[in-house]
C-alpha cells in the first residue's frame, strides 16, 4: 500500500503510453503486486476501449452536405444560406406582391390555369382580387432591385395597367411570358425570374388563396410570425438564400401527398410541416396540427394523421428549429438529400 | 492515407482544389463526428457541428501548415466549434457554467472501479459502452472534451497541449482528474455498477 498514491498519479498516464521506460517498468512491476491499482489501471484502460467501441458511423450527408457548401463556397456564393436563429427573418423581409393568373387555378389544382400567351386582359379580368387588400400586403422596406446583379432580371414589357403598385388598387398583373405566376416588386418590376422560379412546375397544390407573400434573404424561417387563425404558410425555397413565405387561407387541401409529414412543436404549439416536392425545390405547408386535422376530419371524415403514421412520436415532438433547419439548410437543391435524410429519419425512428 | 498523400491534398486544396477536399473529409468525418457526438451528446447537433468545423477546415485552410497532423488541427476546429455550441445553449437556457476548479479536484478520494471493468468481460461489453456513454454527458465538458481527444483521436499529450493551449503538465493532470470523475459517475451509475461494498471502500481508504 506504501506506493499506492505515488503509483495511482503514474496510472493515467501509463495507459496514455505518455511514461518514462523507467517509470513505466516501475508502475507495471507495482501494479502486479497490488491488484486495487490493477482494478485502476484496467478501468482506465477500459474506459478507452468502450469509446473507442462505441464509435458511430457518421450520417452519409455529412460529406455530401460539406462538399456541397464546399462548391458553393468555390463558386463564391455566400457560405451563409438560412442561418436559423440567427437573426429575425423580418428584419430581412422584403415584401413583394404575388400575382397569379386565372382564378388561383393553379393553386386550386382544379381550375386549370390560362393558356400561355393568353392576352393580359383576358387573364386579368378572371383574377379574383377579393382575396387581397391593401391590408394584407407587408410594406416593401426594401427594394428588391438591390439585391441582385441584375444579370438574371427580365423587365418584361408589361403594360402598365397591368401591373401593381403598391397604395393603388389591387389591379391584377399578368404573368410574362409563358408563366402563370409572377412576382412583381414595389415598383412594379417583375422579378420572377431573379428568383430561379421553376415557373412550369408551379401549377401544383398550393392552397387557394393567397393572402400575404414575404420573400426573405436568409434570417430565420421558424420564428414565424404566429399563424392566424384559420391561416397557414407555404414556405417555398427560391433559391440559395431566399425563401418565399405565403400566408394562405387553408380552403383547400392540397391534391397531392405530401413528400413527408413532420409534427414538431414551435412556441409550444403542435405544428404540421407537409413537404412537397417540386422539382429541385421543396416547399413546406406549415398549420398547426389543430388546424390541418380540423379540416381533414371535415373533408374526408378523417383524422389527417393517425399518430402510428407520425413520423415523430408525438411523446417524442422534435424541435421546430432543428428539422427546419434539416429540411432547408441541408436539403435546399437537393431533393435526394432531403429523401435520403428524412429516409434516416424514419429508419431511426422505426427502430426505436 | 499517409502522412505524405494527406499533405498532398491539402496542398491542392491550398491551391484551389476544392474537390480535394473531400477525401479529407471521408478521411476524417468518422472521428470528427464522434468527437462532435460525444461532445454535444445529440445527433443532430453533432451533424451541424461537425459539418461547421469542416467547413471552418476549408475556409481557413490557407492557416494550416502542416505544424501539427492535419487531422490534429481538425479537432481544434471541432471542439471550439463545439464548446461555442454547448456556451450559446447555457446562455439560451441560462444555466449557470461549470467551471472547472484545476487545483481544487472536487475533494474526492478515487474510487476504485467495479469489477466489471475488468479488460475480460465480454459480456459486459455493451453496457458498459453505454455506462460510459452516459457518463461521458455527465462530464464536465473540460474533462469530457479532453479525454474525447485522448481516446477517440489518440492524440498525444503533447498535441492535446498544443491544441487545447494547455501546459504539459496540466493534460497530463486533466486527463488523470477526467477518468477519476468519470469511475465515480459510473459507480454511482445505479444501472451499470452495484454500489462499491463496504470493504473496498475500507480498502479505498487504506490508499
Amino acid at each position: 500500500m506504501d506506493d499506492c498514491n505515488k503509483f495511482l498519479d503514474m496510472i493515467s498516464a501509463g495507459v496514455d503510453g505518455e511514461l518514462s521506460e523507467e517509470d513505466s517498468a516501475a508502475l507495471h512491476a507495482h501494479l502486479d503486486a497490488c491488484p486495487d491499482c490493477r482494478r485502476v489501471y484496467d478501468a482506465f484502460q477500459c474506459i478507452g476501449d468502450a469509446v473507442r467501441d462505441d464509435l458511430v458511423e457518421p450520417p452519409e450527408l455529412l460529406a455530401k452536405g460539406v462538399m456541397h457548401k464546399v462548391r458553393s463556397m468555390e463558386r463564391g456564393d455566400s457560405p451563409r444560406r438560412f442561418a436559423f436563429g440567427k437573426f429575425t427573418a423580418l428584419a430581412a423581409c422584403l415584401a413583394v406582391v404575388l400575382f397569379a393568373a386565372g382564378q388561383f387555378g393553379l393553386f386550386g389544382g382544379s381550375n386549370s390555369a390560362p393558356a400561355a400567351g393568353e392576352s393580359a386582359k383576358s387573364a386579368s379580368n378572371s383574377v379574383d382580387t377579393s382575396n387581397y387588400s391593401n391590408d394584407s400586403l407587408s410594406v416593401p422596406e426594401v427594394a428588391l432591385e438591390g439585391l441582385y446583379d441584375g444579370s438574371d432580371m427580365t423587365f418584361p414589357e408589361n403594360d402598365e395597367e397591368t401591373l401593381c403598385t403598391l397604395g393603388e388598387s389591387m389591379a391584377p398583373a399578368v404573368a410574362p411570358e409563358e408563366s402563370h405566376f409572377a412576382i412583381v416588386s414595389e415598383n412594379g418590376v417583375d422579378v420572377t425570374k431573379a428568383f430561379s422560379l421553376p415557373l412550369e412546375e408551379l401549377e401544383r397544390p398550393f392552397p387557394a388563396a393567397v393572402t400575404k407573400v414575404a420573400i426573405y434573404k436568409g434570417g430565420d424561417l421558424t420564428a414565424s410570425p404566429l399563424l392566424e387563425s384559420g391561416k397557414a404558410e407555404v414556405i417555398y425555397l427560391l433559391c440559395d438564400d431566399l425563401a418565399m413565405r405565403l400566408e394562405v387561407s387553408l380552403d383547400d387541401i392540397p391534391e397531392e401527398e405530401p413528400l413527408y409529414t413532420v409534427a414538431y412543436t414551435l412556441s409550444n404549439q403542435d405544428m404540421l410541416a407537409r413537404i412537397y416536392s417540386v422539382g429541385n425545390h421543396m416547399y413546406c405547408l406549415i398549420t398547426t396540427r389543430e388546424l390541418a386535422e380540423a379540416q381533414a376530419r371535415q373533408l374526408e371524415g378523417k383524422a389527417l394523421l393517425s399518430d402510428a403514421e407520425l413520423i415523430v412520436p408525438k411523446t417524442e415532438l422534435i424541435d421546430g428549429e432543428k428539422i427546419f433547419r434539416h429540411i432547408f439548410y441541408l436539403a435546399y437543391g437537393d431533393a435526394d438529400a432531403l429523401t435520403s435524410y428524412m429516409d434516416d429519419l424514419l429508419i431511426k425512428q422505426a427502430g426505436k | 492515407m499517409t502522412r505524405e498523400e494527406e499533405t498532398e491534398l491539402i496542398t491542392l486544396v491550398q491551391n484551389g482544389a476544392a474537390s480535394a477536399f473531400e477525401k479529407l473529409v471521408l478521411e476524417n468525418q468518422t472521428n470528427v463526428y464522434n468527437l462532435a457526438l460525444r461532445m454535444v451528446g445529440d445527433k443532430d447537433d453533432a451533424f451541424d457541428m461537425s459539418q461547421e468545423a469542416f467547413i471552418k477546415a476549408y475556409a481557413s485552410i490557407s492557416q494550416f501548415r502542416g505544424e501539427s497532423r492535419f487531422s490534429v488541427w481538425l479537432y481544434r476546429l471541432t471542439t471550439n466549434v463545439c464548446l461555442d455550441f454547448l456556451r450559446s445553449k447555457d446562455r439560451k437556457s441560462h444555466l449557470s457554467l461549470t467551471y472547472l476548479d484545476e487545483d481544487g479536484d472536487d475533494g474526492k478520494e478515487l474510487e476504485i472501479p467495479d469489477e466489471r471493468f475488468s479488460p475480460d468481460n465480454e459480456l459486459e461489453k455493451k453496457e458498459l459502452r453505454e455506462a460510459v456513454r452516459r457518463g461521458l454527458t455527465r462530464l464536465p465538458r473540460d474533462y469530457r472534451m479532453i479525454l474525447l481527444l485522448r481516446e477517440i483521436e489518440g492524440m498525444s499529450y503533447d498535441e492535446i497541449s498544443l491544441a487545447l493551449g494547455l501546459e504539459a503538465g496540466t493534460v497530463k493532470s486533466r486527463i488523470f482528474r477526467a477518468r477519476k470523475k468519470l469511475c465515480s459517475i459510473l459507480n454511482e451509475d445505479g444501472n451499470f455498477s452495484r454500489p462499491l461494498t463496504s470493504y473496498k471502500q475500507e480498502k479505498i481508504k487504506e490508499v
